[in-house]
Formats: structure tokens, sequence, C-alpha cells
């Protein structure tokens, strides 16, 4: 037996598991020797196919107890483990990455006011004035408001890195031209929330008085979630477009490199009931790169169509893809929206498009020169106010009223989720995960702040 | 009783009491503008080792505390013989001179504001660097104790056989070393995330303990403010592939190289060890970033345990190369120093692994090259920690 026997490594006396020098056939010869004395410590069966490299148990392994290796606990047996038997991902596990993933699913409440004080505090301490920090602060309550925790407290850190390398001025004041009905708006590399609005608010004084109104913004900084601003605008009576470009990250089928962002595309027009709105917010990504970031954590494959390599091949292998490019959603037509939508924003605003536009994360102390592009309606002018929102209510209760399949869910109309989150969070606050609480909290810290 | 590796070393008496196992005479640059005025010093007088800068301007903070300590630590290096420290204005190379002088050693200094244009320096430099050469040739070549040595340890390009063979191997050579006198330095706390429970056991202190783990901890904070969860992320696809079940396992493979005896310490980037015993760093893990802070902190050699592959070395540390690897004996023999293959097959076991490094550092304490120095695939690059303005 032993002329044939596969070689394996105990590295200390007491470990649980030695590492084959072969692979090993199932019922294969294995004879285990110690590292430090070279000395044959058992002869054993491989139980299973057992790959050059990996572990074999060298006795038998209760579930749930710890595995040793190295002398120390590499993990948990999530089954029972026989002598002899493979040990890997099948049979055992990390005893420390479940912790993180616990906490994670941890939850805060908070008022919006306590997310509001504690991005003011922070952005006025890395230097902004008070006016330019309650921009954002109203903008990141918002989105947790509605449930749009990517653009939320976990954004603070990089927007302060930001301002305190000097990459944003925080004090900088928007420069707005009006031709009439058009406006171009020069940001001056303001923080992008206060840019948006001063240019939000221009475009819907705008169409007040001439029934449309068009605010072009170059020279600004990432500025949240478009539907934000959309529903500023609607909130006036009106209809709100808003598209921007940002970090590039997308690209057509086959390029080898990202050349566009996911310009969002967002939509919001008034119903009867006052704190209800049609809101479409949409990134022309198939997915968000955030996603990409937590699949490669699961170690999860992504659905085809999301994203291709750094050769411009489609891949399902979230590295992969996270060292190449997005896809837009929807193929072509998905991307053909989005450069038609550079070219209303970017491209029209006379600031820079396409991949000119800089990395938030690779250039904290460079303008990342972002364009942005706001569209008011007035809906007096168009066709009433009230009228406009009941035929739109009746649109709305067209969709619900359809005869449905049995299992399906109820039909949605954009906005409507993001609406109800904000009337319940309004009354019971926010929920705050773990993660999201622990940052923004130990960066007030850092930054001297008060917590709330 | 002492090992027969460490008779009859011998090395260069320093100023400051330490002592060197190169002699080198070295031009660094206290900031990236006068990078080609040091290349070109360099180029003019043989032998002579160019350090340049990346950055050096406008840092500020923790960043630049790091940089003006690691060009200190390199000027004031006991494998330099002499340095002369180049900048524009003479404040910057000055303050790298004070930060040596901490450090007991006086180094040379030389700004274009006080010589005039590239050609005076030139002319300037290259007489004074002829002349450091030739004072170089007195330092006296004394006997050299595991007690004077501070030797860098290290992993990259990590595979099955690392975590078997060659950390391991390197783990057994290091308590030998620790227990006869030596000070050894690891670094890479990034690569310690799921051994809190090993440092903590083998933490001097409590008050150690804790530090070791909050160091640990700061690097796992650092990415996931970047998007990473290292936990999660770990071991790889690679990893997995290769029989890594955990990051804990990972980590533990690791943490081989450092063998078993208490941890002194944690010390910043760069910052020599104060007293003897292992310590660990706190500098990110890239090859040559981590190999300079390591030599930076007075390490006069760094061991360095490859799987796959990996040619940095350091122009003032000599850094060797250690596979088990059979295909990277292969495919870059060029490369590797020590050769630890044959315990692949069973024909060395760890301790006799740990001889093999043992008797080739013995060898390059006491002259012979080390590949990466044969090769002269040497780099140097002190990490950037911040942003500058």
């Amino acid at each position: 037996m032993a002329l044939n026997s596969v070689r394996a490594i105990l590295l200390e006396p007491n470990d649980d598991v030695a590492a084959v020098l072969e692979a090993v056939p199932a019922g294969g010869p294995i004879r285990v020797t110690h590292a430090a004395s070279g000395k044959t410590v058992l002869d054993v069966a491989a139980r299973q196919e057992i790959p050059f490299g990996h572990k074999v148990a060298v006795r038998d392994l209760a579930r749930d107890n710890p595995i040793r290796r190295y002398g120390w606990p590499i993990g948990i047996a999530t089954a029972e483990i026989r002598r002899g038997e493979h040990v890997h991902s099948h049979n055992m596990r990390s005893a420390l990455s479940p912790a993180p993933r616990q906490q994670s699913t941890q939850i805060t409440l908070r008022p919006a006011q306590w997310v509001r004080d504690l991005v003011q505090g922070c952005v006025e301490a890395a230097g902004a004035s008070t006016q330019r920090a309650s921009a954002m602060a109203d903008a990141i309550a918002e989105a947790h408001l509605r449930g749009v925790e990517t653009h939320g407290l976990r954004r603070l850190s990089p927007y302060v890195a930001r301002l305190r390398a000097g990459g944003v001025d925080g004090n900088a004041h928007a420069q707005v031209s009006a031709m009439r009905a058009l406006l171009h708006v020069d940001g001056r590399n303001g923080i992008g929330h206060h840019v948006a609005g001063v240019a939000a608010r221009a475009a819907s004084e705008a169409a007040r008085e001439f029934g449309i109104g068009i605010a072009l913004v170059r020279n600004s900084n990432h500025f949240g979630f478009a539907g934000y601003y959309a529903t500023l605008i609607a909130a006036a009576g009106q209809i709100g477009i808003v598209s921007s470009n940002g970090q590039v990250c997308v690209a057509p089928e086959g390029a080898k490199r990202p050349v566009l962002s996911n310009n969002p595309l967002a939509i919001a027009a008034p119903l009867p009931e006052p704190d209800a709105f049609l809101e479409l917010d949409l990134a022309t990504s198939a997915t968000s790169r955030a996603n990409v970031v937590e699949a490669a954590r699961l170690r999860m494959p992504l659905p085809s169509g999301w994203a291709q390599d750094a050769s411009g091949k489609p891949t399902g292998d979230p590295a992969a893809a996270l060292a190449g490019s997005l896809l837009a959603f929807g193929g072509n037509r998905g991307f053909g929206l989005l450069v038609a939508l550079e070219a209303l924003t970017g491209v029209l605003s006379g600031g820079v498009f396409a991949d000119q536009v800089s990395s938030k994360e690779a250039a904290p102390n460079f303008p990342e020169n972002t364009a942005h592009t706001f569209i008011a309606i007035d809906l007096e002018r168009a066709l009433g106010r009230d009228a406009y929102a009941q035929r739109l209510d009746q649109l709305v209760r067209k969709l619900k009223e359809l005869p449905m399949h049995s299992g399906t869910p109820d039909i949605r109309y954009p906005g409507e989720r993001r609406w109800r989150l904000r009337r319940e969070r309004l009354r019971d606050g926010i929920p705050l995960s773990h993660a999201d609480f622990e940052a923004a909290t130990r960066l007030a810290k850092e930054l001297g702040v008060a917590i709330p | 009783m002492t090992p027969v590796w460490t008779e009859n070393l011998a090395g260069y008496a320093r100023s400051n009491g330490r002592k060197g196992i190169r002699n080198l005479v070295a031009v660094l640059a206290a900031a990236d503008n006068v990078n080609p005025l040091a290349r070109q010093l360099a180029a003019r007088v043989p032998g002579v080792v160019c350090l340049p800068a990346s950055y050096g301007r406008g840092q500020m903070g923790r960043d630049f505390e790091v940089t003006l300590r690691a060009m200190g630590g390199l000027a004031a290096h006991p494998n330099v013989a002499e340095c002369l420290v180049v900048s524009f204005e003479p404040e910057s190379s000055e303050r790298v001179a004070a930060r040596a002088h901490k450090l007991g050693r006086s180094v040379h200094t030389l700004s274009f504001l006080e010589c005039g244009g590239l050609n005076e320096c030139l002319e300037r430099g290259s007489h004074l660097l002829r002349q450091l050469s030739s004072q170089a040739c007195d330092a006296k070549r004394v006997p050299l104790k595991p007690d004077d040595l501070v030797v860098g340890l290290e992993c990259g390009g990590s595979d099955t056989t690392s975590g078997l063979f060659g950390n391991p191997a390197l783990g057994a050579f290091t308590d030998e070393f620790i227990d006869v006198g030596g000070t050894a330095v690891f670094s890479e706390p990034v690569e310690c995330l799921g051994g809190e429970e090993l440092l903590r056991k083998r933490a001097a202190s409590e008050e150690v303990a804790e530090r070791l783990i909050a160091t640990v901890h700061e690097y796992d904070d650092l990415a996931r403010e970047h998007g990473v969860d290292l936990a999660g992320t770990n071991p790889t696809p690679d990893n997995m592939a290769g029989g890594l079940t955990s990051i804990e396992e990972k980590s533990l493979g690791a943490l081989a190289k450092t063998g078993s005896r208490r941890i002194m310490g944690v010390l910043d980037y760069a910052q020599p060890s104060p007293a003897r015993g292992i310590w660990m760093m706190d500098a990110p893990a890239a090859a040559v970033e981590n190999v300079t802070a390591l030599a930076a902190g007075g390490a006069q050699l760094v061991c360095f345990v490859t799987g796959t592959g990996n040619p940095t070395g350091h122009p003032v540390s000599p850094t060797v190369k250690i596979t088990a690897n059979p295909g990277t004996m292969q495919r870059m023999a060029e490369h590797i120093d020590v050769d630890l293959t044959a315990m692949l097959g069973g024909s060395m076991n760890v301790l006799q692994g740990a001889q093999a490094i043992a008797a080739r550092l013995a060898a390059v304490i006491n002259g012979e090259a080390t590949a990466a120095e044969r090769l002269q695939y040497l780099e140097t690059n002190i990490s950037r920690l911040g942003p500058s303005v």
C-alpha cells in the first residue's frame, strides 16, 4: 500500500486535516506524514477524489466543531466529517465570514432629521458653507426616506474625502446665465447637490414664466439620485426631466474599455395626492457597479448581459467585470438611449463628456466636471395642473385595474414604492444598515462632529 | 547553542553601532522633482545606488511623516556606507538629513538652490560621490552576530506550496533566529485577517494583542470603505481551486512564515524595531512598497517566500527569494535564491528547509549577490497614505 500511497502533509501534530501532495482518486491510499519530523502518522483511504493541495480529514470530526490546521482553527465543520473525507467548502465554513454578514443585517432606526443633521455637520466640518452642506443633507436624507440607500450615507465618506482633498469646492457659487427659457449653469466645481438644486429651481422658475425651462449644467459634481431633482420640479406643479453624466463605467458590446457613465433618466410628475408623485428614475447600465462588487463578495456568478471583461468578451465573473465594463440595460436599445442622454447632457452643456469625466475614486483631489440637464414643463401652461394630475391618476388606475394572472404581484407605477416608503419612514423613522450607521458615525467622530 | 550558519558572519561597522551587510554609496532624491539629477549622478559614478522619490512635495499629515521617516531610514540604513541626499531647495534634503541624524548617521546634502543648474549639480555631486566611494572602502569589516541583524519576512505570489512548505520552512528558520537573539519584522497586516486568535495568543502582552488586532482591522475597514469585503472575497476563486476553504486558513498560511515566538509589538511604517524579537509592521502588502517599508525600518535583508514567482528586490536590503514550487523553479530559476522543491517530493522536511534558507542567508550576508541583485531587478517605492495638495 505504502508504495502507491499519495503523501499528505500534517503541519502540526494536533491538526485535524492534512494536505495531499497529488490528486487522489476515490479509495486511493494516502500516507499522512508530519511536516517537521517527516514521520508517518497515519495511512488512510480517500473516501472521495481529492485534488492536489486539498485537505483530507485525519480523524472523525463532529458537525459544528472547529477544524484545526497550522495548529489553529481554520473554520467550522458544517457536516459530520469522517476520517479520509475531502474537507472543503461543502463541509466546512469560515468562522468569520458569517459574523460581518449578520452585523450587516442589523438595523438602527433614526429620524430623517438625524441623517440630515449628521450630513450637515460632517460636510460643514469638511469646509463647506452651511447652505451648500444643507443641499447635500436634504438629498441624502431623501435618498434614505425613499429607499434609495445606494445614494445615501454610504456616499458621505467619499464626498467628504473629495471636499477635504480639494476635489470639490464647498463654497463655490454656481453661476446661472439665462437666455429666456434656456439657462446655462456653470457649477464652478461646487457640491453637485447644491449646483443641481440651483439649476432645478432656475429651470422651474423659467418654466413658470415661459411654459418651459431648460438648465444645462457643466463643471458640477456627483449630485446624488436624479429622481430627487425631478420631483423638486414636479412639486412646483411641473413635469421634471433630469439627466446627468458621471464616472465612466459602461461600454458598448465588444468594446475593451468603458466610454460612458450609466447616465440616469428621471421623469417626475405630480399626482392628485400631495405626497405622491410619478417618479421614474433609471440608470442606463444593466446593473450598478455596487451589485457587481456584492456578487464578487458572495462569489456569485453574474447573470448574462450585465458585464464584459477587459478584452470586450461577455463575462459572468464579477472580478473580470470589475476590471472590464458594465453593459447598458436592454442591449443596443439601452446603449442607444445612453448615447442620446449624453448628447443631451455632457455634449449639449459645453462641458466635459463621455470618458473625460473624472473617476470619483481614483482622483479625490481632481474636479469631476460632471454635466447635468434639467427640463421643467409648466403644467398650468400646458393643460392646467389639476387637470393633468387627474388624467395621470386615470392612467395609473388603468394599470391598477388590469385583470391579472393569479399569483403575480400588483402593478406598480414608477415612484409608487419610493413615496410609500417615504410616508412610512417619515412616520416610523429610517432603518439604517449597520454598515451605513457605523461608517457615518465614525466619520462624524473623526471630524469632531457631535452625533445628533 | 548557536547554530552553524551564524558562525563566521561579517559585516560593516557604522557610526551608530549598527552593522551593515552591504557597503553601498547611495544618492537619494528628497522629492520627485530631483529624480533626474539623482539618476544622472548615479549613472556618473560606478556602483552608486539611486533611490528616487515618488512624491515628496505637497504631502500632509501621516503621509508626509511616513515619507520623511522612510527617506531618513533609507539614508541612515546600515547597508549604506555613505548617502548623498539631493533636493531642489536645501530645506528638503536637510529635513531628510535631520531624520538620518536622529538615527545616528550623518549624510551629505546637495541642492539646486545652493549649486546652480544641473551641470553644476552634476559636477559637484559626482565629485562628492567619488570621494564618498573611496571613503566607504575604509568601512571596518567586523564579525556579525544574530543580534546585529534585522530580517524582514514577506510572502507574495502565494500558492499551495507557500502555505505547505515555503512559509512553514521560513517560520522554522525564524524561530531559530529569534532564539539566538535576532530580530525579525513581518508586515502585510491585511493578510492576517482571520488569524486574530493566533495573534492574540502570540502577543507579548494584552496591550500588544489589542494593537495587533486593531491594525489588522484598520485594513479591513479601509477595504470596506472602498467597497471591498476582504472576508467575503477571500479566499479567492484561485485559492479555493488550490484547496483553501476559509480566510482563516489563508491567513494562517501567510503567518506561518513568522514562526511561533512571542510578537513584541506593532511598528509604524518604516519605524525601526526598538528591541529584539519579532515585530509586525503596519504597511500595505504590495511587494515593492512592503519591502521598501521593511528596508526603511532598518532590515538588512528580506526573506521573501513566493509560490508563483516574484522578481522584486530592494536596492538597499538584499531580498532572498524562496520557493517550493517546481514550476516556478523551472520557469523563473534565475530569480530564485532558495530552492525548496525537494520538500514536495518528501526528501526535505521543514527543518531541512529552514537549514537551506539559513545557509543561503549566511552566504548573502557575507556578500554573495542575491538573484535580484544579480539581475539588478531592484525597486524602491514609499507607500502613499494620503492625497497631496
